[in-house]
């Protein structure tokens, strides 16, 4: 399994640049990924991305992009406090498709460090829907959430 | 009359076209919630953009890092009450991905340490405004 977080970056600058929304007079160059892409290979496995700014600015109600990371500890004081680590991202596009993946692995949740309001998420999930890669991308350039 | 009835159609055209530009949204409140167990643990929750937002005048909940990799966070709820708690390099990590609009929970034991952390990202909940 491979997680990486900005090490894509290229590519999807790339993908990012081919959507180019707009560069409106005063305002730096502006892109967007307008709303939620899921894409499901035929078994089972697949990948989805989007921003979290551009999603909830999109044209359909019904699209939504989300990550959580949540760690929990018990016994903290103990000597070998008993830990785990629990990733869950989902996504729903505009024909109402929905997807999602987990991780109990660290570095999925490493991963999501440094993820903002308005980032654009990346993911690719296997036919266990394990997610296998996570790629946060963030930039000057990325739509702000409205 | 006439008057009226149009500027009604009209606002009401504006909120539906809002809305119909929108993708899904968190409705809620999002107020920082505490719950109390008898023993003492417990668990807080909110959502920071909406925090900020809404029309609370005592509530917050934040939570900060240090450099030595140990955490600490304090929230206080409408009526006043307030929780703190401090946890581990380990339970630290989760707040590496805290952004402004993110919902936040924290959970708690009856000796002040935190025992849990679940920061969630999603395009429903709204930023900070203002």
């Amino acid at each position: 399994m491979k997680l990486r977080s900005n090490r894509r970056a290229d590519r999807i600058a790339v993908a990012v640049s081919a959507i180019l929304v707009s560069a409106i007079a005063m305002a730096g160059p502006r892109y967007s990924v307008p709303g939620v892409t899921i894409q499901k290979n035929a078994d089972g496995s697949g990948q989805f991305y989007g921003t979290l700014g551009g999603t909830r600015n999109s044209t359909s109600a019904i699209e939504r992009l989300s990550c959580s990371i949540d760690r929990t500890e018990t016994d903290p004081s103990a000597p070998n406090p008993v830990r785990s680590t629990f990733v869950s991202c989902s996504a729903r596009d505009k024909n109402n498709v929905s997807v999602s993946c987990i991780s109990t692995q660290e570095d999925a949740a490493d991963a999501l460090a440094g993820l903002s309001n308005d980032g654009l998420l990346d993911i690719r999930y296997d036919v266990n829907g394990v997610c296998t890669s996570i790629t946060v991308y963030e930039s000057s350039s990325l739509e702000r959430k409205r | 009359m006439k008057f009226k009835t149009s500027m009604i159609g009209v606002l009401a055209g504006l909120v539906m076209a809002g809305s119909a530009f929108a993708g899904a949204r968190f409705l809620g409140p999002g107020s920082v919630i505490i719950k109390r167990n008898a023993d003492g643990s417990g668990l807080v929750s909110g959502y920071l953009g909406m925090i900020y937002n809404g029309t609370g005048k005592n509530e917050y909940f934040g939570c900060q890092r240090y450099h030595n990799g140990g955490m600490y966070c304090l929230a206080m709820n409408e009526s006043k009450q307030t929780v703190n708690c401090t946890g581990s390099a380990f339970l630290a990590k989760s707040l590496t991905s805290l952004s402004p609009d993110a919902r936040l929970q924290v959970r708690f034991d009856a000796n002040g340490n935190c025992t849990q952390v679940w920061v969630i990202h999603a395009s429903e909940y709204q930023d900070k405004q203002g």
